[in-house]
């Protein structure tokens, strides 16, 4: 009995968006939905937390931006002093607007790398790693709802299946969970 | 749904124009003009310079008065100021009969000192200079051994903070003030006209519920139109000294003769210059109210046909408005500064109206939300709003940016006296400014919740809102008064004054026109704008 999950399969968003509205309402859990785009405004049906990718964002750009600040003084004002714009005060606060675009850049380029990274680690999905989603077909046209037995123990497998089919699905799908 | 204006928000609006007027004129009273003062590297020497195309029209009595004012006001320092023409040096050591410990000041009259402004811009009228230094009488030197490097320091402040001054007849504060808060609230009225064709433009959706809001805000625009023509008349009529090309014996052969000047009255003459600006702002009048007209037949007909009309000249708009918004700001800003140019500065002005407009516009939502208003305005319409905020403040600190820094990199003469005036008179507002119009939104309004919250927008979009009217100051002001600035009664009183009219007239545009379009074809995505 646990450990079972059931997949159902939808062949339009705003179907699943009302199924899963539905559902939710008499009280089942959605563990995930699995969606070839984003669905607007499923996240706070399902109970999808806010995601903290922001934050780690503006930590890898804080990052950069001392890598960068730490490097310039290195290289342009300690290690090997350079006259810049006619500018020779060999201060690194005196020449800080020349410095602003790198530092920038290098900002930009922690964030948005360490965001990327992030994002695959994070979602299991670096390149050669095998899919997760339940069916290809996720990936062309095809929504589908995971709905795990194991979480929704008021109800036996039979009941969620019943509640599952009235929700317009196209497929219904239950299998043995592996790992998570 | 009617919006009516509360007695108490009529009540508060005319308190502000009220309490502004009352500032003003108390500032206008107070108003002094400007004497330069400049201390010498050892300390011994305090130079006090005027230029004298004010001191012409300063009395000898008014000269005298501000000498027995600062005698008065520094006796702790025994100063004794000498008339710079009738005496000369013939005074020396009068006086000693009184004070063991004497400050003497030496003055010579400096007439004829061309280029006596330090550095501090264009414009090359004589002044007239004091020269005062320290001498110490045998006894004294001891006594006064440690005062001695504060006496001319305390003197200078005095000058310096216009707790001794001479009245300014030609009133260039005030004239500054009129164009920067003329300027500032045309702006936002500007910029609210401007977003609703980019809204038309580009089809958007989200914000079809806050349209009327924007209408109300760019239906201010005649008033702060009618500021700026009476800032420009009054230049033209002689009353005022802000633009300095306007002068026309800068363009013929003479004394006053400028060069640079003289080739650019091609474009800078007067007739060009006014009508430009006529037609900047007859083609922005014109278009608010055909908006404002096909909103209304939209709401009353129904129907798409308006709508597509509106999409079409909204485009048609966008490119009067690419051309015109730098152009205005060539024209009314950068022009006081007649020597220098920027190709960027017209997009620096444009950003810093954008910004100063939506934060207008998100004001006028949340108090209205507040009231009671507005039900179909959801949190996701304020966080787009927020989010606006957010990326304009980004966009001008960008501009703000990239003109100063290719300017200081390259140090070209000609280019960097703007940033010269700026960081050696005003250093402290000048990167204050950029600091807190672009950290305080980065920081603060980076995070979703932040943008959801109204006591967070409302603080941040309070201070960015002054930010913003403060770079227009400094657009205007170091051109115009030089470092003889001062934030005042006449700066806080005009700017409550003309927030108060503005306001005002606001509300009652809002009160013109159901709060929400009727027949909006993209009304019911706005409502249920949801992310």
């Amino acid at each position: 009995m646990a450990d079972k999950v059931i997949y159902a399969m939808y062949d339009d968003d705003d179907v699943l968006k009302d199924g899963a509205k539905m559902l939710v309402g008499k009280g089942v859990h959605v563990a995930d939905v699995y969606s070839p785009f984003p669905i607007h405004g499923i996240d706070p049906i399902i109970g999808v937390k806010h995601t903290r990718l922001g934050i780690n964002a503006f930590l890898y750009g804080l990052t950069g931006t001392t890598l960068a600040i730490i490097a310039i003084n290195y290289f342009m004002i300690q290690d090997w002093p350079m006259n810049i714009g006619g500018k020779p005060s060999f201060s690194m606060l005196e020449n800080l607007p020349s410095f602003i675009p790198i530092i920038f850049e290098f900002t930009v380029l922690c964030a948005a790398h360490g965001m990327a990274i992030t994002y695959l680690l994070r979602n299991k999905t670096l390149p050669g790693m095998p899919a997760r989603n339940p069916d290809p077909r996720t990936t062309d046209d095809k929504f589908v709802m995971e709905v795990r037995v194991n979480e929704n123990t008021q109800f036996s497998g039979d009941e969620l299946q019943a509640m599952i089919k009235e929700t317009g699905i196209i497929e219904i799908e239950e299998r043995e969970l592996q790992g998570s | 749904m009617e919006f009516k204006i509360s007695s108490r928000a009529k009540k508060v609006t005319f308190t502000l124009m009220i309490v502004g007027l009352l500032a003003m004129i108390w500032g206008i009273f107070t108003e002094q003009s400007y004497i330069h003062t400049k201390l010498s590297e050892d300390g011994t020497q305090l130079t006090l310079s005027y230029p004298t195309h004010n001191n012409g029209e300063n009395t000898d009595e008014e000269w005298e008065q501000f000498k027995a004012d600062l005698i008065i006001a520094a006796e702790a320092c025994h100063i004794q100021i000498m008339d710079p023409g009738a005496h000369g040096h013939n005074d020396h050591g009068a006086g000693h009969e009184e004070h063991a410990e004497e400050v003497h000041t030496d003055s010579h009259a400096d007439e004829e000192h061309g280029d006596g402004h330090g550095g501090h811009g264009h414009r090359a009228e004589p002044t007239w200079s004091i020269s005062a230094h320290v001498i110490h009488t045998k006894e004294g030197m001891e006594a006064w051994h440690h005062h001695e490097d504060e006496v001319l320091p305390a003197v200078k402040a005095m000058v310096d903070s216009h707790k001794v001054g001479m009245p300014d007849h030609q009133h260039n504060r005030f004239w500054s003030n009129l164009l920067i808060n003329g300027f500032f609230f045309f702006g936002i009225a500007l910029g609210a006209l401007f977003y609703l064709a980019l809204h038309y433009a580009t089809e958007s959706g989200w914000g079809a519920v806050i349209l009327r809001v924007f209408e109300a805000v760019m239906l201010v625009l005649p008033f702060g139109a009618i500021v700026l023509i009476v800032v420009f008349l009054a230049g033209t009529l002689d009353w005022n000294h802000i633009y300095m090309w306007m002068d026309d014996s800068k363009l013929t052969m003479g004394e006053d003769f400028d060069k640079l000047l003289y080739k650019k009255s091609g474009y800078l003459n007067q007739s060009f210059f006014w009508i430009r600006t006529l037609i900047y702002i007859g083609v922005f009048w014109i278009f608010a109210l055909l908006f404002r007209k096909w909103s209304k037949k939209e709401d009353n007909e129904g129907g798409v046909k308006w709508h597509f009309l509106q999409y079409r000249r909204g485009a048609l708009f966008l490119v009067f408005f690419a051309v015109f918004s730098s152009m205005l700001a060539w024209d009314w800003i950068m022009s006081i500064d007649a020597h220098w140019f920027s190709t960027l500065f017209g997009w620096y002005v444009f950003s810093g109206i954008w910004i100063s407009a939506m934060v207008m516009i998100l004001m006028t939502t949340l108090y209205l939300k507040s009231r009671g208003h507005l039900p179909q305005i959801n949190q996701s319409h304020i966080h787009d709003l927020g989010k606006w905020i957010f990326a304009i403040s980004f966009l001008w600190s960008y501009l703000w940016f990239s003109q100063f820094m290719l300017i200081w990199y390259s140090n070209i003469g000609e280019e960097v006296t703007y940033f010269q005036q700026r960081i050696l008179d005003y250093k402290f507002l000048f990167f204050g400014t950029f600091a807190i119009n672009f950290i305080l939104p980065m920081v603060l309004l980076m995070s979703r919740d932040a943008k959801r919250t109204w006591s967070i927008l409302l603080i941040i979009s309070s201070i960015v809102f002054v930010g913003h009217w403060m770079d227009v100051y400094l657009m205007v002001m170091p051109g115009t008064i030089m470092n003889n600035y001062q934030i005042g009664m006449l700066e806080f009183g005009m700017f409550i004054m003309f927030l108060g009219i503005f306001v005002h007239f606001l509300l009652r545009n809002l009160s013109k026109a159901p709060l929400i379009k009727k027949n909006h074809p993209m009304l019911d995505e706005s409502i249920h704008h949801d992310f």
